[in-house]
């Protein structure tokens, strides 16, 4: 220490006059923190303010979803076999939830599967609403519906970081736009491709099985217009209703099963190319 | 800066135990750094977060709350249209919805005045399911070449709608 103190008293005055300039250590780093600290702390009140404002009514719930829940599990059927491909339930999607009808999104689409002997080609064009005619042939020529299946293990759940989507009590998988950021993580993660972007409102969306109508007690639209009765829908829980009776009787089959989602969507009369 | 360090050495000998106040400074750091989490959390987390698993519990009531386009069924039609529900309910077209080929009615049903689900063109609407395409086989529908059978002129000209299998009738219902 002698010796520091020695070289300060020798240094020539220029140097002292500028030690007495700078500001102690000690007093910058406790000014800092200060400054840091409020610079953090103030911003944040006033963003805590705006996103609880955001979610108006948060105290206010009043029906108990957990009673409305109680002895329901719905599930789908879809019969490829009646399936005519005419696409009225992709058009009647769109309507019934906001869909933009010009762009290339779609909750559900038809996909067509022609089987010939150089292999299978797979077309959607438009979700479906739009099918050429193609030439007709011999070999295996069908439609296959596709929606969310509402997985009872989500991918798409598991993976959003801000929790903003989640499987209710009566087996639907919802997307919370308030707090879905969009970052697409969901959308990746889905191996049936029924996650897109929102063209409008910019965050996920998805099949809800018209969650809307279910819990109205109406059937999801596309149900609700399909001509052929190619898609059914109903409670698994109830052993009387015709979608169960269906699953229990008939060969039925869900997309994907080795990916461990347990999809919700049984199939009639898949065909093995299907994917 | 040497002075800088010379000046606080002393300080620290006048206090006495330098490591046991450093360690207090820190304490109390960490303690207010948690006070602060938590009161900060308190105030972003909505409150009915949590409330049926992991995830804002009013999310269900906003998703259900929502308007429905489509009205729940052709029975609501029936109400009113007596006449066109009969006559459909006879035909071949009785499995089909009056919204599959009139369009989302909810509206209509709530305020018929408002909003009127009239179809115009039906040449391309009827296409959708009747004509034919790779896929739709003659066993499940009757397929039409829509050309080759009309010339694209409206179907309504022919074929009533609501009782498809009578032809020739025309436009009466």
């Amino acid at each position: 220490m002698k010796e520091e103190t020695l070289k300060v008293k020798t240094s020539n005055k220029a140097v002292e006059e500028h030690m007495k300039k700078v500001v102690p250590r000690r007093v910058f780093l406790t000014t800092a923190c200060k400054m840091l600290a409020a610079g953090i702390l103030a911003p944040m009140g006033s963003l805590a303010a705006i996103l609880n404002s955001s979610f108006a009514g948060e105290s206010g719930e009043t029906s108990d979803w957990t009673r409305v829940w109680a002895g329901k599990e719905w599930g789908f059927i879809v019969d490829t076999e009646k399936c005519i491909g005419c696409a009225r339930c992709v058009d009647a999607c769109k309507q019934e939830n906001q869909v933009p009808p010009d762009k290339e999104v779609f909750r559900t689409w038809v996909e067509r599967y022609v089987e010939t002997t150089q292999g299978v080609s797979i077309d959607s064009p438009n979700g479906g609403l739009d099918f050429e005619p193609l030439a007709e042939t011999e070999e295996k020529q069908f439609f296959v519906p596709k929606l969310c299946n509402q997985c009872e293990n989500p991918p798409c759940v598991q993976v959003c970081p801000v929790s903003a989507t989640y499987r209710t009590g009566d087996g639907v998988i919802l997307v919370d736009g308030k707090r879905c950021v969009g970052c697409r993580y969901c959308i990746q993660a889905c191996p049936y491709g029924a996650r897109f972007m929102h063209p409008k409102t910019h965050v996920a969306d998805k099949c809800t099985w018209c969650y809307h109508r279910i819990a109205k007690g109406m059937r999801p639209a596309c149900v609700t217009v399909c001509p052929v009765g190619a898609r059914k829908f109903g409670n698994l829980r109830d052993l009387k209703d015709p979608v169960t009776q269906i699953i229990r009787k008939e060969r039925v089959r869900g997309l994907k099963t080795d990916m461990g989602t347990k999809p919700q969507v049984f199939y009639l009369g898949l065909d093995e190319v299907v994917v | 800066m040497i002075f800088d360090r010379g000046d606080k050495v002393t300080i620290r000998q006048e206090d006495g135990n330098p490591s046991a106040q450093a360690v207090f400074r820190i304490g109390v750091i960490l303690v207010l750094a948690v006070v602060i989490f938590v009161i900060v959390r308190q105030m972003m987390i909505p409150a009915s977060f949590g409330q049926y698993g992991r995830y804002r519990g009013n999310s269900i009531s906003e998703n259900a709350s929502l308007n429905a386009a489509y009205a729940g069924s052709s029975n609501d039609c029936g109400e009113c249209h007596q006449q066109e529900f009969m006559a459909l309910a006879q035909a071949q077209h009785r499995e089909i919805d009056c919204q599959s080929c009139h369009g989302p009615a909810a509206k209509h049903v709530s305020k018929p005045a408002v909003t009127s689900p009239i179809v115009q063109e039906t040449a391309e609407l009827c296409n959708s399911c009747h004509r034919q395409i790779a896929g739709r086989q003659d066993g499940k529908i009757v397929t039409v070449r829509p050309l080759l059978h009309s010339g694209g002129v409206n179907c309504t000209r022919c074929h009533n709608p609501h009782r498809p299998q009578l032809s020739f009738e025309g436009d009466k219902s």
